[in-house]
């Protein structure tokens, strides 16, 4: 689904200084603001208006 | 207000993999040659229907193909499946909001693209962000006349027809951006492409009313615009730049 390689050069585009993303689940979750990206269909949506806060995908 | 290109474009995707013009195979093996790709991890930006991805992955370890329209991506990762080409990686993303850490990649193209985006400047900073030193970009695009009167006309009639269309810069206007923003311009070239008038409607389901004010507005243009035009009655030309540069390694 999401190789290691580019999972390791992936970055947050909500946060200014691009933190790294962590894959969880089906999601790429950042390790700053811990906003978190869907992939769908094995495509990473990784678009700062889609992205949904942490409570959401917890609750 | 300008349309969503992400709504332009989900509509017609599959007129993107077909179309002539972007799958024009001697202009993407043109485009190879004077990069020369050398391995590394890339990202083809505003990629469509992934031709320029798919022309550049056999020379490297990766190319992640980025659009901000879902359909777009489907076309693309179904056709490198299609192709065999196991090195692609579809991402939906935005240009001026790379999703990649900085100094990560070896290369950043973009391919009759960069008229949709909101802001050039903003792209051209990410890609010197994300860019390794001494990492390439390439930039093919439509470009306007270099003249006063025929540059806003130009991106009228094209607004006209794709409402999604932001503008077409002047070839002058993106060498002074891309030096700005920390890349050394290593060639430039431009070319006109003739086009079919009514494929180049028909690719971006323009209206009957429209299609026949776009017409009118080609075949009838006077001055400076239609010397950049060269309309005949069925077909006008645009001219496409493309731009070679390097990230400097020593940013002044």
């Amino acid at each position: 689904m999401i190789s290691d390689d580019l999972l390791a050069i992936l970055a947050c585009p909500r946060c200014d200084d691009r933190p790294p993303l962590e894959l969880k689940g089906d999601r790429l979750v950042c390790t700053r603001c811990g906003w978190s990206y869907r992939i769908v269909d094995g495509i990473p949506h990784l678009l700062p208006e889609e992205a949904e806060p942490p409570e959401e995908i917890e609750g | 207000m300008r349309a969503d290109p992400r709504n332009q474009f989900g509509r017609e995707a599959e007129k993107y993999l077909t179309s002539a013009i972007h799958a024009d195979s001697e202009a993407l093996a043109s485009l190879i040659e004077l990069v020369r790709p050398n391995g590394g991890f890339v990202a083809d930006i505003g990629t469509g229907a992934g031709h320029m991805a798919f022309a550049l992955a056999p020379f490297v370890e990766r190319v992640t193909a980025v659009d901000p329209t879902q359909r777009m991506l489907d076309v693309t990762a179904k056709e490198a499946r299609r192709r065999g080409l196991g090195n692609i990686e579809t991402q939906l993303a935005h240009g001026e909001k790379m999703p990649f850490r900085d100094g990560e990649l070896d290369g950043v193209s973009t391919r009759i693209a960069a008229h949709h985006f909101d802001d050039v400047e903003a792209f051209l900073c990410e890609v010197e962000r994300v860019l390794k030193p001494s990492g390439w970009f390439l930039l093919v695009d439509s470009v306007s006349p270099e003249d006063d009167e025929a540059d806003p006309a130009l991106n009228v009639i094209e607004r006209i027809r794709d409402p999604s269309h932001n503008r077409n810069l002047r070839t002058s206007e993106w060498c002074r951006l891309v030096r700005k923003h920390g890349l050394d311009v290593e060639a430039v070239s431009s070319r006109f492409k003739r086009l079919d008038i009514q494929d180049w409607m028909d690719r971006m389901s323009v209206s009957k009313a429209h299609q026949k004010w776009l017409r009118e507005l080609i075949v009838h243009s006077s001055g400076s615009l239609r010397e950049y035009l060269q309309p005949t009655d069925d077909s006008f030309c645009l001219m496409e730049a493309t731009i070679l540069a390097r990230k400097r390694t020593d940013p002044a």
